[in-house]
């Protein structure tokens, strides 16, 4: 009682964060989720920086980002953002895998895999959205095939008459830089929580009985996370964020940035109907991921299945991104 | 009294024409002066030229995207790769400990 009341007056401490975690914690595979989070916050930063000098407009969206990067650090800055944009698309998918590998989804953890399919699917919007934003070439393209598939979709053509007009950089931007953040706070949220609910998962045939610290924890977080930003200043510095000419509207002459390449593979052989079809299969299967292998902590062939799935569906991914990655960009759109 | 005609004829041309005269862009509906607008008010000469420095631009800019869309594939290439070898490296460590199990 007495300890009770003195927690209270004492007030919450940093020491709480001090908890036990198995030792399989300062692994890699288990510090992506935050070195992840690192990603987020460095980009939170730079993006609010770069929104003091961005002019939300069809006219001076693209105006803006060039003055920008007249600017050395400004042009830094830019890149650093985009390339820390590619690293976390490529961390998470890194986070994904390991958890498909370890079936980290099953059992009392599948809540927290329908966040984390939240998560992964804002991500992937954030990127969009960033790269229509610069309202360049690639920019407009991205866009136009954004207003096209809502076009195919039930009531598409009335979302897509809300999203065209000269506002269109601007509805972009606030969902850039205010509706994603709140979404991602309010996904983020219980996903850490339910990973401190829950405890970390386990991995297999190793002991997991809690003989580390979350704050060891989070100092390995910190001591990979290190050395990749710092490639990706390097990155930054030696490869600076590319700014197309344009927008010229009633040609296609970009390709979207390279984790879209699969999408643009299969629009070029099922047409417009695969940015919406494929994407909505994708989250169909993980979602139902959880009650197809559902034996928690079991190598059964159910998950071999899964595995074995999910590489080759990753193999299929990589080839398309390299064979359309090597080969010239084709006409899609209408491009009204 | 030839005089007074030829002072009279001349006061109803100058007249005639104040009331005749009629701006070029008397009828145009008014629009936003920008650089182009300012640079293409005037002669046609000016006109088709004007047309012709856009169509320098806009082909300039075309074979500026195609250059950056030819030398990112490089690094998609890479990106791919890396990836791949990534995940690859996931699975050789995460499955290999899973089986390990099963021995």
């Amino acid at each position: 009682m007495n300890s009770e009341k003195s927690n209270q007056k004492n007030g919450w401490k940093l020491k709480d964060l001090d908890y036990p975690v198995p030792k399989h914690a300062l692994e890699f595979g288990y510090c992506l989720g935050g070195i992840i989070l690192v990603g987020f916050g460095l980009l939170v930063i730079t993006g609010v920086i770069m929104a003091l000098f961005y002019t939300p407009s069809v006219a001076g969206a693209r105006i803006s980002i060039m003055n920008l990067n007249e600017n050395s650090v400004g042009l830094l800055l830019r890149s650093f953002h985009r390339w820390t944009a590619e690293a976390i698309i490529f961390l998470i998918i890194l986070h994904l895998s390991r958890i498909i590998f370890t079936g980290s989804y099953q059992g009392k953890r599948k809540l927290n895999w329908f966040f984390g399919i939240g998560l992964l699917l804002i991500t992937f919007v954030f990127f969009f959205s960033g790269t229509v934003i610069k309202w360049d070439q690639e920019g407009y393209e991205a866009y136009q095939h954004m207003l096209e598939a809502t076009e195919l979709m039930p009531l598409g053509a009335y979302i897509a008459s809300f999203l065209k007009g000269t506002a269109a950089v601007m509805r972009m931007f606030v969902t850039h830089s205010l509706i994603l953040p709140l979404l991602l706070f309010v996904f983020l949220i219980p996903h850490l929580a339910l990973v401190k609910l829950n405890g970390l998962s386990p991995l297999p045939n190793a002991d997991s009985s809690n003989s580390t610290t979350f704050f060891k924890h989070l100092k390995k977080v910190l001591i990979f996370s290190i050395p990749i930003y710092a490639l990706v200043v390097f990155l930054s510095a030696k490869f600076p964020a590319v700014l197309y000419p344009g927008p010229y509207s009633g040609v296609e002459m970009t390709k979207p940035p390279w984790i879209f390449l699969p999408l643009y593979a299969l629009e070029d052989k099922f047409g417009l109907i695969a940015l919406i079809i494929v994407p909505i299969i994708v989250v169909i299967a993980l979602i139902l991921l959880p009650y197809f292998d559902s034996k928690a902590g079991e190598n059964s062939t159910t998950h071999k299945v899964v595995v074995w799935s999910f590489l080759i569906i990753v193999s299929i991914s990589v080839a398309l991104i390299i064979f359309v990655g090597i080969t010239p960009p084709v006409q899609h759109l209408n491009m009204k | 009294m030839r005089k007074y005609n030829f002072t009279v004829i001349l006061a109803a041309v100058l007249l005639s024409s104040v009331i005749g005269y009629s701006h070029e862009n008397h009828s145009k509906k008014p629009q936003k002066v920008t650089d182009s607008s300012i640079i293409a008010t005037g002669s046609d000469t000016v006109n088709t030229n004007q047309k012709e420095i856009e169509q320098i631009e806009t082909q300039r800019d075309f074979e500026k995207i195609r250059e950056e869309v030819k030398s990112s594939s490089a690094f998609v290439v890479t990106k791919a790769v890396a990836l791949a070898l990534a995940i690859g490296g996931l699975a050789f460590v995460y499955l290999r400990r899973r089986n390990k199990g099963d021995e």
